[in-house]
C-alpha cells in the first residue's frame, strides 16, 4: 500500500526567494506528522504544494501513490476531498448546527441520503466525543470545540488523509487539549493519517508520532517526540527553548 | 428657544449644516445617473402600460396625460426616488457608520467628547433632505419625458395633448416636496440609526445596511401614504 | 464627476452578472435541507414585513381611486383601478423592491460575511463545491419565497385598499367588490405573479453575486450589500420595463 504522502527532492520559491530546496519527506499510514519551524520557514508552502495549491519548481509529490493532478483537472474534487484540509479559522457554516455542518458535507461529498448522512453525522461526533454539541449552532462554539468540528467535517467528506494548518495556534489550554484529543481521535477511530503544521511544541509531545522542524529550506531534524528531546542540534535547541538568541 | 429645542428633541445647536454639505456629492451628485437611468426605464413601463389599459377599458389613449402627470409628479417619482436612495444611499450610510461602530470607533470618539449621535446623523439628515429636493424633480421629469416619449412612440399621442402642465396644482406640487423633504430626512436617519446599533463584527455590518433598507423602504411607503391621505383630505376640504 | 453616459450602462452592468450566474446553476441540484432553511429564512420571516407594506401600498392605491370617485364619479372604474394598480402594475414594483432590501440585502449580507470569514473556502478546501450547499438553494429560496410573498401582499394590498377605498369615497362593499370582480381580469393576477418571479428571481441572482464578491472584512461586507441593493433595484425596474413587451 503506498503511502499517504511521499515528497521526493521539493524545490519551490518565488522569484529569488528560495523557500523549499529540496524536501523528502513521507507521511506513513495512521501517522500523526508534526511539521515544525519558526514563521517562514516553509511550513505552509509546503503545505500549498501538497494540496495541489502550488505547483513545484522541482520535485515531486505523491498522494496514495499517484502524482498530484493539477486545479481544473476533472478529478480535482474528488481528489481534495481524500487530501482535507482543515484551515486554522474553522470555516464552519456558521448558522448551521455542528451536527448539520457534518451531515452536509457527508451528503454533498459521498451523495448519502439525509438519513444516512444523519447517521454518518453522528457516528463521527460520537467517535471525537462531541455528539453532546450536536444540536448547538456552530456561531456559538468555542474555539478548540470549532475546530474538533471541522476535523469531524473533513472526516464527512471521506478525506483518508488530513493536513491541518497551526490547529492549536491562538488556543488557551484547555481548547488545544480539545483540539489534540479530536486529532488522535480521528486518527485512531477512522484509519486516516495527518500532517500538522504546527508551532506547538506542548500539542507535538502529546499528539505527534513523528516530527520535523523545517530550516534554511530543508529538513533539519525528524524523529520521534522522544527521540527529538534530547537531539544535539543548536537550531532544534534555539527552536526548543524559545530563545532569541542564536541562528534562528 | 435652543433650551426648549433640546429639551423637546434632545438634541441641542449646532446643527452641523455646513457638514452636510460634505456628504451632499455623495447622497445626491452620485446618485444621478441612477436616478435618471431607473426612472425613466419605470416611466416608460408606466406609460406603456396605462396606454394599453386606457385604450382597452375607455377606447382612447388621450384621457391617459392628465393623470399620469398627477401621479408622476406626488406618487411615482418621489417615491421611486426615495426607494432607489434608500438602496443606494441608505444601506451606504449604514454600512459606513456601522462600520465604526464595530470598529469601537464611535465609542473612542465618545471618549473624547464628541457626539456621534449628533455628529454622524444629523450632517446626513441635512444633506439628505436638501439631496433630496434636488433629486425628486430629477426623477420625477424623467419619469415624465420618457412616459412622454413612449406614448408618443407607440401610441401616436402628441407630447402637448399628454404634458397636462395646467392640471397640476399647488397642492400636487406641495406634496411632492413635502414628500421629498420627508423622504430625505427619514432615509439617512433610519440607516444612521441602523449604522450605530450594530454589535459585533463583519455580520453586524451587514445586519445593519441590510435593516437600514428594509425599515427604509417601510419607511418611505408609510410616510407615502400619510401625506398622500392628508393632501386628499386638503383637497377635499375635510382639513383646514 | 457626474458621468449620465455611464449610467445608460447601468442596466447592462447589473444584469449581466445575474445571467452568468444563473447559467452556473442550470443543472445544479441545490441541497433540499438547505433550500427549506432559506425559504423559511427568507420567506416565513418576511410575512410582517411584507404585510406592513402590502397594507401601506394598498392604502395609496385607495387615496387615488377614491379621488377618481370624487372627482370623476367613476365608481365603476374603481374596482379595476384598484385590481390593475395592486395586482398587475404597482403592487409587484413596490414588492419587489420591499424584497430587494429584505431578501437582496440581507442575502448579501449573508454571504459577503461567509465569504470574508472563509466560511466558502472551508468548503473548497474539503473539496465541496458551494454551488448545491450555499448558492442554489439562496437563489431558489429567493425566487420561490419572492412568488410567495408576493401574494401575501398582494392580498394585503387588495383588502386595505378595498376597506380604504369604501370608507373615503361612501362606495358601498358589495356593489364596489363586484366592480373589483368585473374590472379585474384573472391575467392581472398572472401577470402580477409572472413579474413577482422574475424579480424575486433576480434579486436572488444578483444578491448572491455580489455577496460572493466579498473581498476583505467588515468594510467589504457592507459594499456587497449596498451593491446588492442597487443591483436588485435596477434590475427589478429594468425588468419591470422588459416585461411590458413580453406581457
Amino acid at each position: 500500500m503506498s503511502a499517504p504522502i511521499t515528497i521526493r527532492n521539493l524545490h519551490k520559491g518565488f522569484g529569488d526567494l528560495k523557500v523549499l530546496q529540496g524536501i523528502d519527506l513521507e507521511l506513513a499510514h495512521q501517522e500523526i506528522l508534526y511539521v515544525l519551524g519558526p514563521s517562514g520557514t516553509g511550513k505552509s508552502v509546503l503545505s500549498q504544494c501538497v494540496l495541489g495549491f502550488l505547483a513545484p519548481d522541482q520535485g515531486a509529490i505523491f498522494l496514495n501513490g499517484e502524482p498530484i493532478p493539477e486545479v481544473g483537472h476533472p478529478d480535482w474534487l474528488s481528489w481534495r476531498r481524500q487530501t482535507a484540509l482543515v484551515v486554522q479559522t474553522p470555516a464552519l457554516l456558521e448558522e448551521r448546527t455542528v451536527h448539520e455542518n457534518v451531515a452536509l458535507a457527508a451528503r454533498h461529498a459521498l451523495g448519502m441520503s439525509t438519513k444516512a448522512g444523519d447517521r454518518r453525522a453522528t457516528e463521527l461526533l460520537s467517535a471525537l466525543n462531541l455528539r453532546h454539541m450536536g444540536k448547538q449552532r456552530a456561531a456559538g462554539l468555542g474555539p478548540g470545540i470549532a475546530k474538533a468540528v471541522a476535523l469531524a467535517r473533513a472526516l464527512a467528506v471521506g478525506a483518508t488523509t488530513l493536513i491541518l494548518d497551526e490547529p492549536t495556534t491562538g488556543l488557551d489550554p484547555i481548547q488545544g487539549m480539545v483540539v489534540d484529543e479530536a486529532i488522535t481521535d480521528a486518527v485512531r477511530s477512522e484509519g486516516v493519517s495527518a500532517l500538522v503544521i504546527s508551532h506547538d511544541l506542548e500539542s507535538m509531545k502529546k499528539v505527534a508520532d513523528r516530527a520535523i522542524l523545517l530550516y534554511a529550506g530543508g529538513v533539519r531534524v525528524q524523529g520521534t517526540p522522544s527521540e527529538l528531546m534530547n537531539y544535539d542540534d543548536e537550531i532544534w535547541q534555539q527552536f526548543q527553548a524559545g530563545r532569541a538568541e542564536g541562528p534562528l | 428657544m435652543a433650551a426648549q429645542t433640546k429639551r423637546k428633541t434632545g438634541v441641542k445647536p449646532p446643527w452641523l449644516v455646513g457638514q452636510g454639505w460634505l456628504h451632499l456629492d455623495h447622497l445626491a451628485v452620485s446618485s444621478l445617473p441612477l436616478i435618471v437611468v431607473t426612472l425613466s426605464l419605470a416611466g416608460v413601463a408606466f406609460a406603456r402600460e396605462g396606454a394599453i389599459q386606457a385604450q382597452m377599458i375607455i377606447g382612447t389613449v388621450e384621457v391617459l396625460g392628465p393623470e399620469y402627470m398627477r401621479l408622476t409628479v406626488t406618487e411615482m417619482g418621489p417615491v421611486i426616488t426615495a426607494l432607489m436612495l434608500t438602496m443606494r444611499v441608505g444601506s451606504g450610510i449604514a454600512a459606513e457608520i456601522a462600520n465604526l461602530t464595530v470598529s469601537q470607533a464611535t465609542t473612542a470618539y465618545q471618549v473624547f467628547g464628541g457626539r456621534a449621535q449628533r455628529d454622524l446623523v444629523i450632517p446626513r439628515i441635512w444633506a439628505g433632505v436638501v439631496g433630496c429636493v434636488l433629486l425628486v424633480p430629477i426623477g420625477v421629469a424623467s419619469f415624465l419625458l420618457s412616459g412622454t416619449l413612449a406614448v408618443a412612440l407607440w401610441f401616436d399621442v402628441p407630447q402637448e395633448e399628454f404634458l397636462f402642465f395646467r392640471h397640476l396644482d399647488g397642492l400636487d406640487l406641495m406634496c411632492a416636496m413635502v414628500k421629498a423633504v420627508l423622504f430625505g430626512a427619514v432615509i439617512p436617519f433610519i440607516a444612521a440609526r441602523a449604522g450605530l446599533a450594530a454589535r459585533g463584527g463583519s455580520g453586524a455590518v451587514g445586519q445593519a445596511s441590510a435593516k437600514a433598507v428594509v425599515h427604509g423602504t417601510v419607511a418611505v411607503l408609510f410616510i407615502d401614504l400619510l401625506v398622500a391621505a392628508v393632501v386628499a383630505m386638503l383637497r377635499d376640504g375635510r382639513l383646514g | 464627476m457626474v458621468n449620465l453616459l455611464n449610467g445608460l450602462f447601468i442596466p447592462i452592468r447589473w444584469l449581466l452578472p445575474a445571467a452568468r450566474l444563473l447559467r452556473r446553476l442550470v443543472g445544479v441540484r441545490p441541497d433540499f435541507r438547505e433550500t427549506i432553511y432559506q425559504l423559511e429564512h427568507f420567506g416565513y420571516q418576511s410575512i410582517l414585513i411584507v404585510i406592513a407594506a402590502g397594507c401601506a401600498v394598498g392604502g395609496i392605491v385607495a387615496v387615488h381611486a377614491a379621488t377618481y370617485v370624487a372627482n370623476y364619479s367613476a365608481g365603476e372604474l374603481a374596482g379595476w383601478a384598484v385590481g390593475y394598480a395592486t395586482l398587475r402594475e404597482v403592487g409587484p414594483l413596490l414588492t419587489g423592491l420591499l424584497l430587494a432590501g429584505r431578501v437582496g440585502a440581507m442575502n448579501a449580507a449573508e454571504l459577503a460575511d461567509m465569504r470574508v470569514r472563509d466560511q466558502i473556502r472551508g468548503l473548497e478546501a474539503l473539496g465541496l463545491d458551494p454551488m448545491p450547499i450555499v448558492i442554489a438553494p439562496r437563489v431558489y429560496a429567493a425566487a420561490i419565497a419572492g412568488v410567495a410573498l408576493f401574494s401575501v401582499a398582494a392580498i394585503a394590498s387588495l383588502v386595505t385598499a378595498v376597506l380604504g377605498v369604501t370608507t373615503a369615497s361612501g362606495l358601498k362593499l358589495m356593489p364596489f367588490l363586484y366592480s373589483l370582480h368585473d374590472g379585474t381580469s384573472l391575467s392581472y393576477l398572472f401577470v402580477g405573479q409572472a413579474k413577482a418571479g422574475i424579480f424575486a428571481l433576480i434579486v436572488g441572482l444578483l444578491s448572491t453575486h455580489e455577496g460572493l464578491q466579498a473581498s476583505g472584512g467588515s468594510s467589504a461586507v457592507g459594499r456587497a450589500v449596498n451593491n446588492a441593493a442597487v443591483a436588485s433595484a435596477v434590475g427589478i425596474v429594468t425588468a419591470n420595463f422588459a416585461c411590458t413587451w413580453v406581457f
